[in-house]
């Protein structure tokens, strides 16, 4: 049959993915710390019927190859970590990182996770936690007669007690990777660290290239919302020049078997 | 037989190569660096057609030349069109577009390729590698290290954080870079006739941008229109001639 019928098929495939991760990036454009995601394709091998350089007469040479396409895949969705918008909040445990860098936080099974979501809380035990009760790397515990949290660009925790004095809690630390790209997206605004992402770097807020920490403000999401609805009418209309290549190819079919009356 | 059945039946088979053709550009509508394909036919085996009288008397025959005519169109060559696709702003230090002529070069397998699409992203040693994992060289046919604070400007310099440079990405164009020949993964490799790579002169960087598929969608779709018209139009000539050789066989000379 027509090669054309199939590797129309593989574009409606890829457009298909396509719509579904700008789906993801739009249910996302609220989320805190969200990075977006881009679908990335490549085409298919070529099947060469004439390859170039094939002796066709004495001397003679074959110019050009003859080659047939047969269509696309899909090749990466890579996460794009672009900084977005900060938005203040007031409160002093939403910290957002101004920069390059994820804060830690130590997973139930022990393993260490990594997010630009800093909407921190405190739980019962004094622990600053994630919105799912998950604990800061390095641990911080602010103490029960705190009345004021003070977190410094650099990452310095500090409260301000009852008594007025000002007691130092400990730093936050942040994690670089040399390809954030390459990292693995577990849900919850967490990432693991993979062979592609290269092992994490810990650095101090504000130094060598790690962005400082803001308090009272939250990073959002970084989906252009324009973009993706520009994405998602090429999406569509390439989904339907595909689908036409597939009508097409199926009217030549039929126009074939009506040559044998 | 009629020699028009084979012609007809010749033509509908490169309608259906070429919808072949354009059902991969479409496919490709949306793959970065994609080059949309041409194609070239030729008709083969001309012939002279001759009218011949005989003359009896003479025993001799009078041979008048009517004219050529050719037996059959086959597809020839598929050339790689090289316009350059629309770019697209993605703000990613690592996507390259190349303005003007050349492509970039990257290493697999040892085996050097040759590409458009500057989507490129790092690995977890820092090199600037593509989709595919294979990693781009610099002018001198080394990776490229991308470290931390590096960026590369308009020329094709990677520069450090302090401005110094320190390697440039390597741009080869090719005498006739419409006979190179697709490898897939966005890749093209050199042959005899696209000539030996060469650095480009004439281009500019420009990061933080993606050049898009160069498929023109109407010229596809149009194609598409007249593959399929001029397949139906070859199945009616094929309809009509089998119908005139059915009157040979069953109406000329017929005893009744």
């Amino acid at each position: 049959m027509m090669i054309s019928l199939y590797s129309a098929a593989t574009g409606m495939s890829a457009q298909q993915f396509k719509l579904d991760t700008i789906a993801n990036n739009l249910a996302n454009v609220d989320t805190t710390g969200y990075k977006k995601v881009r679908a990335e394709f490549q085409d298919l091998v070529y099947q060469y019927i004439k390859n170039a350089g094939t002796p066709t007469a004495g001397t003679s040479r074959l110019p050009t190859g003859l080659y047939v396409g047969h269509g696309v895949r899909l090749a990466a969705t890579t996460r794009i970590f672009t900084l977005g918008n900060l938005e203040q909040t007031g409160n002093a445990l939403d910290l957002a990182i101004a920069g390059d860098g994820f804060f830690q936080v130590q997973l139930q099974d022990g393993r260490i996770a990594y997010t630009r979501d800093g909407s921190f809380k405190v739980d019962s035990g004094g622990n600053i936690v994630t919105s799912n009760g998950l604990a800061l790397v390095p641990n911080i515990v602010v103490p029960t007669n705190a009345v004021a949290i003070n977190v410094s660009p650099d990452g310095i925790v500090s409260a301000e007690l009852q008594d007025g004095t000002i007691q130092n809690l400990g730093t936050i630390t942040l994690v670089r990777f040399v390809n954030p790209a390459g990292l693995k997206a577990i849900g919850d605004n967490l990432f693991l660290a993979t062979a592609s992402s290269g092992e994490p770097i810990e650095g101090t807020p504000g130094q060598d290239g790690f962005g400082s920490i803001r308090q009272g403000y939250l990073e959002k999401s970084n989906v252009d919302v324009v973009r993706e609805m520009v994405d998602m009418i090429t999406a569509q209309r390439a989904y339907e020049f595909n689908s036409r290549a597939i009508q097409t190819a199926d009217e030549m079919l039929r126009t074939a078997t009506t040559l044998k009356r | 037989m009629l020699r028009g059945i084979y012609n007809s039946a010749m033509g509908m088979l490169i309608d259906m190569a070429k919808l072949d053709r354009i059902s991969n550009d479409l496919a490709n509508v949306d793959t970065a660096g994609y080059k949309q394909d041409r194609e070239a036919f030729k008709a083969i085996l001309d012939r002279m057609i001759v009218c011949v009288e005989p003359e009896p008397l003479k025993e001799t025959a009078v041979v008048t030349p009517i004219g050529k005519l050719e037996h059959a169109v086959v597809l020839d060559e598929v050339v790689v069109d090289f316009t350059e696709g629309a770019l697209e702003n993605t703000k990613v230090p690592t996507h390259l577009a190349i303005d003007g002529e050349g492509l970039f070069t990257v290493e697999r397998d040892g085996r050097v390729f040759y590409t458009r699409d500057g989507e490129f992203t790092l690995d977890s040693q820092g090199f600037l590698v593509t989709k595919s994992g294979d990693r781009v060289l610099d002018v001198n046919g080394n990776p490229i290290r991308f470290l931390d604070g590096y960026s590369f400007d308009e020329e094709g310099n990677l520069r450090d954080r302090n401005g110094n440079v320190v390697t440039r990405i390597g741009v080869y164009t090719f005498d006739d870079p419409r006979r190179l020949e697709k490898f897939g993964n966005n890749y093209f490799y050199e042959t005899e006739r696209s000539g030996r790579a060469k650095p480009s002169q004439n281009f500019r960087i420009l990061v933080g941008y993606v050049e898009k598929s160069n498929v023109e969608v109407v010229r596809a779709m149009v194609g598409m229109i007249n593959a399929l018209r001029h397949y139906e139009t070859s199945q009616r000539a094929i309809l009509v001639n089998d119908e005139t050789l059915g009157r040979l066989i069953n109406n000329v000379a017929t005893l009744r």
